[in-house]
């Protein structure tokens, strides 16, 4: 037996424990009780996490379409034709005409010679990946207002919180292990919990006050917040006058945002928004943790933007159990952002339109770079439709379930004249391809994920591939050198020298370096500690500065003929789109059936009993699956989980986008429920 | 008796290497204690608190395959090799050999027999390293458990300055020190023995089961499972890492046409799904009511079917490894508190 060192796939905690390997077969797995954020705890996912990686199911050999079925090829073949087909794409219909996902599950090194790939070789801005979908809100949103777009302070740092104001997030559910910290507080401190969520959240128990605002009414509830401060005098001038800027033109703003008048709008009693603002801004040190229930909004920079005004206002950033924390869904999502696989930065989020940066690049990989933004993942997919991408690759990505209006995504997948996809199963996705390679899964491979709170930590091969399965990393290296780019590592060790010397907040990263919990950027030379906090004395770019923000309803409001405000998201024993945890039994037998979450109040209403099978209907489609009675939902609201394709909750999302950010609003839309 | 310096170890475990054993010992790796297989030349770490997860899983695997089967045909074959080889479990805590020896054995080895675990356990010697520090969960002085064992080892060391006094338990303990020449120890050496546990001992939290059996027959519908499961994120984490617990499922896979594999994985009593029956009916659907059953069990369930001490050897490993901070010993203060309180 043998144990080795991994950090956890799923979720954005970035858990490390061990893999433990019996003759060359994974046996198991065991915590690390070493490890600063697991502290030898795991969630459930976390310790479930082995079984996915020896299904008989995974792909072993390159498959290559013939008719309506794949035939298996060798990698020659199935790479050269990777290469003629992209080629072919850029020489007829130009290099904008390729499209990429990079991949949240894929190491750094993976997403930056992807991104290298798409730029240098293929000559296009055209890379995005799934953070669009999740945190593209947030990049652009902290990024505005503090310079900085990540988690402000570290997950160990919350169990420093006196007050903690969870917004659009239910830990216990997504980030189990951030809750464990959130109860390490209520525990030890005492600390109270604030909660803004339509639906309740795992924590119930622990929570003081709890707003239930209707979906998409954040940035009315937060400017409500923020007019109680102000009227009583609660905000920190000291740190407003020292540290940031445009204070004048919020409290003008919010002078219109009293409680009273954001109550017909949230459907929070303004006692409630009182008694929250009071509680915030009074505490001697309060967090602020969010996840997708601000981001995936058509204003979710909007809302990203107005908690960062709230923080500031009460200076609660920049110290030990503060600040302004975006919770991050995949294991690698902080990462592949980092990276660059966005269409508008390179690594360490340098802008592709800026000469300067684009020359720093331009030398560094001895090729003419791209100099226009590229399309984002819902901008390609859209693309496909009007001829203007025609070839797509996807590392990992399975857009056939994770898009919002998916009859639009396959539509899209079924008119492109190429599709390669790497991964570790036939996703729903792959089953469109014209050529699927098979990946090496994060147990078989070496490389670096960055957590949540920045933290960039090795994982190391356990076993071998399964058949001829390869890691993403060699696959890239190969595609590109067919094209007439050399890419040669002899490690993902390798891949890291580069990045840092290209990467300032990633400056002072490399293997050796990265001890037993990994190091925090910013990071930027060989003697950095990391950054566990960030912007202690000032902000990334001077002084934080303050936007005023007005509030926009959702693209689609509840009406006559779809009632129900529609929210979506995930839950404890499933991930994603399901293609790890439904080849999980243990996971799969917790939940095995898609539902939908009601207030029984309202299902009474339709005449329909828990468990019965209902039909929910949006103007993008619908769906059957079962009622499941949730007391706590808000009235008026429905949930549903989008890990099940049978009845995948994005067949009925809204494709509306952030207009900053590109991130479509998931988390609300409008619909109806059908007794069947 | 024997007496063993501690720069002879490394001699003793190249013997049984040499035997065509398979030593199993705490190692250090990336900082961490766990156990692994000490390959040639590899020296275990002696010094260190009790790793995350119980050695049980070299009897019990946390995920095996069972048989393969050709399905619908009524064909099978078992596809585990019972006769693995001979392994040491060397420098294995006496909390957790107790966990093997009274609770696992009795499950596994009761009639009908597992013929998996039984293999195994046939096959491995166990070779206890007394504890000389404990933690702040530990509490085996109050199972009965540790910090040494009176009997149940093949050989038991315990560390006394520069040396390891060693205990022989049994026959086989005698054969796994065959050919070396070991000193008797003095009554001194035998002296600071008694004193390096009674220290250990003293230093280990106190958590009084006695009678707590009685008290919780009454508590099925108290607050208290209501109150402690608000903390529970259900991870399963304290079913996994207890060296009593033994609950396993079951699963087919297909691994071509004509080629099935029953899996067995460990399980948890404190998922949901755990209680899933066809139907969709789950019996324990309500998350206070698992973590009733687990302390139930432990308390109280265990006792009564099977005679003996409580299901609970004091490791402390499920209150380490709860995210949500749910302490065992904390429980049963909890449980004793109520003691004439109760509501039925
Ligand atoms: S909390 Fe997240 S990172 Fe940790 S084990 Fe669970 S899914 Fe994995
Ligand atoms: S119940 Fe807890 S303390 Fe007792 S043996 Fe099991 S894991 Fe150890
Ligand atoms: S370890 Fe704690 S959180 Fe996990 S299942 Fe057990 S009681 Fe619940």
């Amino acid at each position: 037996m043998k144990r080795i060192k991994t950090v956890c796939p799923y979720c954005g905690c970035g858990c490390s424990y061990f893999l433990s390997v019996n003759d060359g077969k994974i046996a198991g797995v065991s915590p690390n009780k070493n490890h600063i954020i697991s502290r030898g705890k795991l969630c459930i996912k976390g310790w479930q996490s082995a079984e996915f990686i020896d299904r008989p199911d995974r792909l072993t050999t390159p498959l290559i379409r013939e008719g309506e079925g794949f035939r298996e090829a060798g990698w020659d073949e199935a790479l050269s034709l990777i290469a003629d087909e992209l080629s072919y794409c850029r020489e007829k219909f130009g290099p904008d005409s390729i499209g990429i996902f990079s991949s949240a599950k894929c190491s750094n090194e993976e997403n930056y010679l992807l991104q290298k790939f798409a730029r240098a070789v293929i000559y296009t801005n055209n890379v995005d990946h799934c953070a669009r979908l999740c945190h593209a809100s947030t990049v652009a949103g902290l990024a505005r207002a503090f310079g900085s777009g990540a988690m402000t302070n570290s997950i160990p740092d919350i169990a420093e919180s006196d007050i903690i104001f969870i917004i659009g997030s239910n830990p216990g559910e997504n980030h189990p292990l951030v809750a464990s910290r959130i109860i390490q507080a209520v525990r030890e401190r005492g600390a109270g919990i604030i909660l803004a969520d339509p639906r309740g959240i795992d924590l119930m128990p622990f929570v003081n006050v709890h707003m239930a605002q209707r979906p998409g009414t954040d940035v009315a509830l937060i400017n409500a917040m923020m007019h109680v401060i102000l009227e009583e005098g609660l905000e920190d001038r000291e740190f407003i006058n020292s540290r940031t800027e445009g204070i004048e033109a919020l409290e003008e703003k919010l002078k219109e945002y009293t409680p009273e008048r954001a109550e017909p709008v949230t459907g929070v009693p303004a006692d409630d928004i009182r008694k929250s603002a009071r509680l915030y801004a009074g505490a001697g040190n309060a967090c602020i943790i969010y996840a997708m229930g601000i981001t995936q909004h058509s204003t979710g920079t909007d809302n990203v933007l107005s908690l960062a005004n709230l923080a500031m206002l009460c200076g609660h950033i920049g110290k030990p159990g503060t600040g302004v924390n975006p919770l991050r869904g995949q294991n690698n999502v902080q990462g592949a952002c980092d990276m660059g696989a966005l269409p508008d930065v390179f690594p360490g989020y340098q802008k592709v339109d800026d000469p300067g940066t684009r020359k720093k690049f331009e030398e560094a990989w001895g090729r003419r770079l791209p100099e226009t933004p590229g399309m984002t993942v819902i901008e390609m997919m859209n693309g496909v439709l009007t001829n203007d991408i025609r070839g797509m690759y996807f590392m990992g990505e399975n857009p056939a379930v994770s898009d919002p209006d998916i009859s639009h995504v396959i539509e899209a997948l079924k008119a492109l004249e190429f599709l390669a996809v790497q991964d570790i199963f036939l996703s729903e996705t792959a089953r469109f391809a014209n050529v699927v390679l098979p990946a090496a899964s994060y147990a078989e491979k070496m490389g670096t994920f960055t957590n949540t709170d920045r933290r960039v930590q090795v994982f190391y091969p356990a076993v071998e591939p399964p058949g001829e399965a390869k890691a993403d990393w060699k696959i890239i290296c190969e595609i590109s050198s067919r094209m007439g780019y050399a890419m040669k590592y002899n490690s993902p060790a390798e891949i890291m020298e580069e990045i840092a010397s290209l990467t300032p907040s990633y400056g002072g990263m490399s293997y050796d370096r990265l001890g037993p919990d990994g190091l925090q950027w910013p990071c930027t030379g060989r003697e950095h500690p990391g950054t566990p906090i960030l912007h202690t004395t000032k902000f990334t770019h001077g002084r934080g500065k303050f936007h005023a923000i007005d509030y926009l309803p959702p693209a689609e409001e509840p009406d006559e003929e779809y009632p129900f405000s529609l929210t979506t998201g995930r839950i404890l024993f499933q991930f994603h789109t399901g293609t790890m945890t439904r080849r999980t039994p243990i996971l799969e037998r917790e939940y095995p059936e898609p539902y939908v979450e009601i207030n029984p109040q309202d299902a009474e209403k339709l005449g329909v009993r828990n468990g019965w099978k209902v039909g929910v209907e949006t103007r993008r489609g619908r769906i059957e699956l079962n009622a499941a009675f949730k007391p706590e939902i808000k009235q008026g609201t429905i949930f549903i989980p989008f890990h099940f394709s049978e009845a995948a909750a994005n067949r009925l999302t809204n494709p509306a986008l952030d207009p900053v950010a590109g991130i479509p609003e998931y988390k609300a839309c409008a619909a109806k429920v059908v007794r069947l | 008796m024997k007496i063993i310096p501690e720069n002879k170890l490394a001699d003793l475990i190249n013997k049984w290497r040499s035997d065509a054993r398979h030593v199993i010992g705490p190692k250090n790796v990336h900082g961490d204690i766990v156990f692994e297989t000490l390959e040639k030349d590899e020296q275990p770490c002696l010094d260190f608190l009790n790793t995350a997860l119980p050695p049980k899983e070299f009897l019990f695997p946390m995920r095996e395959t069972i048989l393969n089967f050709v399905p619908k045909e009524d064909e099978w074959t078992p596809f585990t090799n019972l006769n693995e080889g001979n392994i040491v479990l060397f420098g294995i805590r006496a909390c957790d050999v107790t966990g093997i020896n009274l609770f696992l054995d009795q499950l596994f080895l009761s009639d009908p027999p597992d013929p998996y675990y039984g293999a195994r356990r046939k096959s491995a010697a166990i070779v206890v390293l007394a504890c000389e520090e404990p933690d702040e969960y530990c509490f085996c002085p109050s199972c009965n458990s540790g910090p040494a064992l009176a009997t149940g080892f093949d050989l038991q060391l315990i560390h006394i300055g520069d040396e390891y006094l060693v205990q022989i338990g049994s026959p086989a303990g005698e054969r796994l020190l065959n050919g070396l020449q070991l000193e008797t120890p003095s009554m001194d050496q035998v002296g600071l023995k008694n004193y390096v546990i009674d220290e250990c001992r003293k230093k280990c939290r106190k958590v009084e089961l006695e009678g707590v059996e009685e008290i919780i027959k009454d508590l099925w519908e108290d607050e208290i499972w209501k109150e402690v499961s608000n903390y529970c994120i259900r991870c399963g984490g304290c079913n996994f890492v207890c060296p009593t617990c033994y609950c396993f499922d079951m699963n087919d896979r297909v691994v071509s046409s004509g080629h099935s594999q029953r899996m067995r994985t460990w399980d948890s009593c404190l998922l949901r799904g755990f209680t899933r029956m066809a139907g969709g009916v789950i019996s324990r659907d309500d998350k206070f009511t698992r973590l009733r059953q687990r302390f139930y069990h432990k308390l109280l369930f265990w006792k009564e079917k099977w005679g003996g001490p409580h299901a609970c050897t004091g490791c402390g490993r499920c209150s380490r490894v709860c995210p949500g901070f749910i302490d065992f010993g904390e429980v049963v203060e909890k449980i004793k508190s109520r003691a004439g309180h109760a509501d039925t």
